[in-house]
């Protein structure tokens, strides 16, 4: 696998295969942010494009290609935190998650994603991105050492915490269901 | 422990599943992205010349936060015991499947110099009664050293030995179900887990990270004193799987040079292991083992016989098994060579005895209450024995020691198996068949358990 740093040294150099790459590395932990913010997918499927245009037009501004990572969350969180701003300023509700179109065809199986999502997006920022982290991104311990400067043993300690939190609230959620 | 298990993974399946959709791209955008990208040109990402000034304040701030982060490093280095051990004990008692191999390094003692021979092992168990351990035996005279190997397998209704080396073997019935399934988790919870942690006097601290097969693994090392040597332990565990993935032991010779003593290399948890690998069919130029006269009464579930019996220049101390009440108390089984006698004539049986918890713990003491004294030494003792003082041990385990007027001493390393309440309620009573007169009434769980409380207030107290 390339490195981050490669990466971003080719991109830099003009190499589309490069943004490309940087693009399936990294759009399903994005994704994630950006759902997490917005409470609707089809949201933060419009809104990916932007961070990851952000990004890429500003790749020369990152001084450590290796915390290119690090740099997207940040892009990525932003860009979340201007759309609730633009969105509270319309005086609209934000979608609800629920309103999302199903994901699966089987209706126990939505309704299962819509209370896990929201019991995710009740945890602590930290563990929330560590959870993201393990279930999106391949190099993880790397990930999470550019993202969340943690070392993998610390790294791992936030994700067993954020899995027991996570556990603990989606008994709660399916009791009050 | 085996719903935490459970939990575990259906919370992994339902997490991995809402996530399924997060990683589905939506059809053109990378494109979109990638084409942008391209269109940018190559002038929009020359990189932006920093200000004089600002450099100067970032390379400040780097000093600063250099000096900061080697101060931290010099405090995160510094010895410290493990804490991502700690709860293996607790969670091996739950896995279904151990699977262990590694290797042992047999060195010949007239030609130090010569490399060793490498000798692999294998332990495999699959609760609740299954288990098979390959064994190797080394001796030395005049000649070569001499290796021999063999296995021990129970498939829960029989037991079967072979001498590989002798091209031997025997299979016989296990004395009952009850048995089968102690024997089980007595590799389970004392061989396994000092095959991994080593004895429980072992300090473990971390001493960094290291990459292991791709896997970040945290990285232990431990020192064991025994009257010989020093052997020094290094264990890479992870964190993800909560269990060690690789194990070396060397021995620091008397030059202070070390030597590989042994290596385990696979550890796996909760793996498939098929019945076949518990049955042993003998290949057909094995012959019978020469049969030695059976001494278990086959009325009673559990053997009376010792699990353990050493002595030294007339005194003798045997333990049967011991039982775990609680997170720091065992019921003990042992018997003893009689006390000298007092001046009255009187016998105390726990005179020249000392019983200590094996971990070194600070602040932490044996405390003994007799449940059974049977005053003979062809017959079992009952004792609740606790760790009293600061934390649980990791292991319920104690040492003890019997010392004669001479000075020798005899030790002893009893380890309380944990069971369920449910199931050492009967442990109890067939316990008590086996290594009870039939006169003694056998307390039950709740009340030994009383017992064990009293005495760790008593120390409470103190």
């Amino acid at each position: 696998m390339t490195a981050d740093a490669d990466l971003v040294r080719r991109a830099i150099g003009g190499d589309r295969d490069a943004a490309g790459e940087i693009y399936d590395r990294y759009a399903p932990l994005v994704r994630a942010i950006l759902l997490d913010a917005t409470g609707s997918l089809s949201e933060a499927n419009d809104l990916l494009q932007e961070v990851f245009l952000r990004a890429l037009a500003g790749l020369a501004q990152l001084r450590q290609p290796e915390l290119l990572c690090g740099w997207l969350i940040g892009i990525a969180r932003r860009q979340g935190s201007e759309y609730r701003r633009a969105k509270s300023r319309q005086r609209h509700r934000f979608t609800p998650l629920a309103n999302d179109p199903p994901a699966v065809s089987d209706g126990a199986d939505s309704e299962e994603i819509a209370l896990v999502r929201q019991a995710i997006r009740e945890l602590p920022e930290q563990e929330r991105l560590a959870i993201h982290i393990h279930y999106l991104c391949g190099e993880r311990a790397e990930v999470a050492r550019a993202a969340l400067k943690l070392s993998p043993s610390g790294f791992y300690k936030l994700l067993d915490r954020a899995r027991e939190r996570l556990r603990f609230a989606l008994l709660d959620l399916e009791r009050k269901k | 422990m085996t719903n935490d298990h459970h939990e575990n993974r259906q919370l992994d399946e339902i997490l991995d599943h809402s996530y399924r959709l997060l990683r589905e791209e939506v059809p053109g955008q990378r494109d979109a992205v990638v084409n942008e990208f391209v269109k940018l040109g190559a002038c929009d990402r020359r990189p932006n010349r920093t200000r004089p000034l600002r450099a100067v304040l970032l390379a400040l701030t780097a000093c600063f936060l250099l000096a900061a982060t080697l101060r931290l490093l010099i405090v995160a280095s510094s010895p410290s015991v493990a804490y991502g051990l700690e709860s293996l004990p607790r969670r091996l008692l739950d896995v279904q499947t151990i699977r262990v191999r590694g290797a042992r390094f047999v060195y010949d003692m007239r030609q130090p110099d010569a490399a060793p021979i490498k000798v692999p092992f294998e332990y495999l168990l699959r609760r609740p009664n299954k288990f098979s351990i390959t064994w190797t035996g080394t001796s030395q005279g005049r000649g070569p050293v001499e290796i021999q190997r063999g296995s021990r397998i129970c498939d829960g209704r029989s037991v079967s030995v072979t001498n590989d080396t002798k091209k031997q073997f025997s299979t016989g019935p296990i004395l009952s179900a009850l048995s089968a399934r102690v024997e089980t988790e007595a590799f389970a919870q004392m061989f396994i887990l000092t095959a991994m942690l080593g004895p429980p006097e072992t300090p473990f601290r971390k001493i960094g990270e290291e990459k292991l097969n791709g896997q970040w693994c945290e990285l232990y090392e431990g020192q064991v004193e025994d009257s010989a040597r020093i052997t020094i332990e290094k264990l890479w565990f992870d964190p993800t799987r909560g269990h060690p993935v690789r194990i070396v032991r060397d021995e620091v010779q008397d030059d202070g040079t070390a030597r590989r003593k042994e290596e385990i290399d696979e550890i796996a948890v909760n793996v498939p292991l098929a019945d076949e690998l518990f049955q042993l069919t003998p290949p057909e130029d094995y012959q019978p083992m020469p049969r030695t006269a059976e001494t278990a009464d086959r009325k009673l579930a559990l053997s009376p016989e010792p699990r353990a019996s050493s002595s030294a220049m007339g005194t003798k101390l045997e333990a049967w098994y011991s039982w775990q009440l609680n997170d720091r108390a065992a019921l003990v089984v042992w018997r003893r060579s009689p006390p000298p006698a007092a001046a009255d004539d009187t016998l105390d049986w726990l005179s020249n005895l000392d019983i200590k918890p094996a971990e070194p713990k600070d602040r932490q003491s044996a405390r003994h209450a007799w449940t059974h004294q049977s005053g003979k030494s062809d017959e079992w003792n009952w004792s609740v024995v606790v760790a009293a003082g600061g934390a649980p041990p990791q292991r319920v385990a104690f040492i003890l020691e019997l010392h004669d007027t001479r000075g020798n001493t005899t030790s002893q390393y009893v380890h309380a198996l944990h069971f369920p309440d449910s199931e050492l309620e009967d442990i109890l009573v067939e316990s008590g068949r086996s290594t009870l007169p039939s006169d003694v009434a056998v307390l039950s769980l709740a009340e030994l358990r009383a017992r064990a409380d009293q005495l760790v207030r008593f120390d409470d107290e103190k």
